[in-house]
């Protein structure tokens, strides 16, 4: 709104762009949410140019993992993107199992599905209740870090840890299902839907919410798919692209939802495009944990998943696998896989070159942050510092999976 | 048309379009995967992507290999890219080689603008510059960092014992840090004797002081 005032008011250009105040939004701002450096040009409060640095939070994921096993490469896409965790987990071990070729039971594929949906509401709660905040409205904020705190506890009982989950192994889950499981996850469903209904009161058609999100660092579907957009601010502009739909994986093919797409891509339409995914993750998750399957919790592969600790005492052939899944680690044959998935943030992608070693020889996260916050340099260009700050939380970019 | 069928006219497609330029075709693991030669590397996915029928619009992901000692040097890196096509609803992949002394490749960036970023990260973890892009510099690394970390021959240690060296990075000049009586480094006779293990092992730092 006030954008074009503005812009109407400064007519003429910066020859060299003298006179022209430099700002650094960041690398350690509260409102970018990550260590992001964006280097401004400001006049005023128009930004005229920017250029971001990214780098700060490098830890050289790819160099370390092909020095782990394919099992210990699961430690290190927990650190990615470390507000929906188990999601990245499931990815890299749907990798691995394409590379071996193995067919998990249902049960481990409709709990994974179960893991990610939930993943991806925390996830989007946290989006959506920060562009709160940046907005000025720091009450649903609260109202969501509620739920988050339940869930946690039920991912501390599930896998013993809070953030760094380290869930699943190759070929199925790290262990058998606490009992309780499937009753926590419905009840969990309940306080979501009245949350949810709360939260849109608080902010859907809040009027000042509105007129700070609508049209602004809005982009065009053609210009997001070459950027290589994916996920929820991809369908904000248009686009029709889940790869839940797409390539199913994981038996997401079971389940009946909707995929939510916007118009224009502006800071309101990935706002409500992540409100109304979060309602179908509800959808999700309350059919795969009614219609759970009974059956192992991992597939018959007994050079590849560790057999039970009270097998490895006992049993001659459990101990001798045992020690070889420790010692030499899983090999999968030659070869090289790409496979996707549809992380909360977007395509979340694992390309893995195997030369027939128990490392992979070259792995190489797409991590869906990326390719989009490029853009930033393009989306912030001839806005307001107050739209920056939306702009940058509308995206979600998390520095862990940016920067690897 | 079946998944498998449209993947297979794909590689024909491509096949016929440039012909002896294309090294290999084939479906790797639902893949379908083209090795081409390096001259054409702009061309073809201008190609892929213009097309009327495939529409590969999606970009998706470009990296790099390092097949240092499986591969002569002349060709011991690899850039990979993906492509998806959301009409078709299917993706392809390109492998282009490169290497020697200065590798090169020509720069998708007039193609594909999600290139900016991405190709500086091949270039930084690589060393393999892509020609015609504007700002062929570091993605992750700063910009003074020795080496190419993603390299087959560059040590996961890294090249320095310790952490980065000290001082600060003003406008791609490293500045010394000022001595001061705190952080002047101890001489070795006031320094804590150390265990017969790190005895043996060089100083962490030239100055001898500990990281």
């Amino acid at each position: 709104m006030l954008k074009h005032v503005i812009d109407q008011a400064i007519v003429e250009e910066y020859p060299g762009n003298k006179d022209l105040y430099d700002l650094n939004l960041g690398p350690a701002h509260p409102a970018t949410h990550g260590i992001f450096d964006n280097r401004c040009k400001l006049d005023g409060e128009r930004i005229i140019e920017v250029e971001g640095h990214i780098g700060y939070c490098h830890r050289s994921f790819e160099k370390l993992s092909e020095h782990y096993t394919y099992n210990q490469v699961i430690t290190i896409t927990d650190r990615m993107n470390y507000v929906s965790s188990m999601a990245n987990n499931i990815g890299w071990v749907l990798t691995a199992e394409k590379l071996l070729g193995i067919e998990v039971p249902k049960l481990v594929q409709y709990v994974r599905v179960i893991i990610f949906e939930i993943n991806r509401i925390i996830d989007h709660l946290v989006c959506n209740g920060i562009l709160g905040v940046d907005a000025g409205a720091y009450t649903g904020f609260l109202y969501f870090f509620e739920l988050r705190e339940d869930i946690y506890q039920m991912f501390d009982k599930m896998v013993g840890a809070r953030l760094t989950t380290n869930f699943g192994r190759v070929g199925g889950l790290d262990r058998p299902l606490y009992p309780d499981f499937q009753k926590d996850v419905l009840a969990w469903l309940e306080p979501v839907r009245k949350t949810m209904k709360e939260f849109h009161i608080l902010l859907t058609r809040n009027r000042i919410f509105i007129d700070r999100c609508k049209d602004v660092s809005a982009i065009s579907a053609e210009r997001a798919l070459e950027y290589g957009f994916s996920g929820p601010n991809l369908r904000a502009t248009g686009v029709k692209y889940d790869l839940r739909k797409d390539e199913p994986y994981s038996s997401y093919e079971d389940f009946d939802f909707d995929v939510p797409v916007g118009s224009t891509g502006d800071i309101y339409d990935r706002y409500m495009v992540r409100m109304i995914e979060m309602e179908q993750s509800v959808r999700i998750i309350e059919q795969a944990a009614k219609n759970l399957p009974d059956g192992p919790h991992h597939a018959d592969v007994p050079e590849i998943y560790l057999p039970e600790k009270k097998d490895v005492y006992s049993n001659m052939e459990a101990m001798i696998r045992h020690f070889k899944i420790i010692m030499h680690g899983i090999c999968p044959p030659e070869g090289e896989v790409y496979q996707a998935v549809e992380a909360p943030n977007g395509e979340l992608g694992f390309y893995c070159v195997s030369d027939g070693g128990p490392n992979p020889y070259r792995l190489h996260f797409r991590s869906p942050c990326l390719y989009f916050y490029q853009s930033v340099e393009e989306l912030l260009k001839d806005g307001l510092i107050a739209d920056a700050i939306l702009t940058l939380s509308s995206l979600n970019a998390i520095a862990g999976e940016l920067e690897r | 048309m079946s998944n498998v069928e449209l993947k297979t006219k794909l590689l024909e497609d491509i096949k016929a379009q440039f012909g002896d330029k294309i090294l290999s075709a084939k479906i790797n693991y639902d893949m379908p995967q083209v090795e081409i030669d390096p001259e054409i590397h702009g061309e073809i996915h201008k190609w892929l992507k213009d097309h009327p029928e495939w529409q590969f619009n999606h970009f998706t992901d470009i990296t790099g290999v390092d097949y240092l000692g499986k591969r002569d040097d002349s060709e011991r890196f690899e850039v990979i890219v993906h492509l998806h096509s959301l009409s078709k609803n299917i993706r392809v992949r390109t492998k282009t080689r490169t290497g020697g002394e200065n590798p090169e490749v020509q720069s998708l960036i007039n193609v594909y603008i999600g290139s900016t970023w991405t190709e500086r990260e091949v270039y930084d973890m690589y060393g393999i510059k892509f020609t015609d892009h504007p700002r062929m510099t570091r993605l992750l690394n700063p910009d003074d960092f020795e080496g190419h970390p993603l390299r087959k021959d560059f040590p996961v240690k890294g090249l320095h014992r310790g952490s980065f060296p000290k001082g600060v990075v003003i406008n791609n000049k490293r500045r010394e840090p000022q001595v001061t009586r705190q952080t002047r480094p101890k001489p070795a006779d006031q320094m804590l004797p150390r265990t017969p293990v790190e005895q043996q092992r060089a100083p962490l730092r030239e100055d001898g002081g500990d990281a």
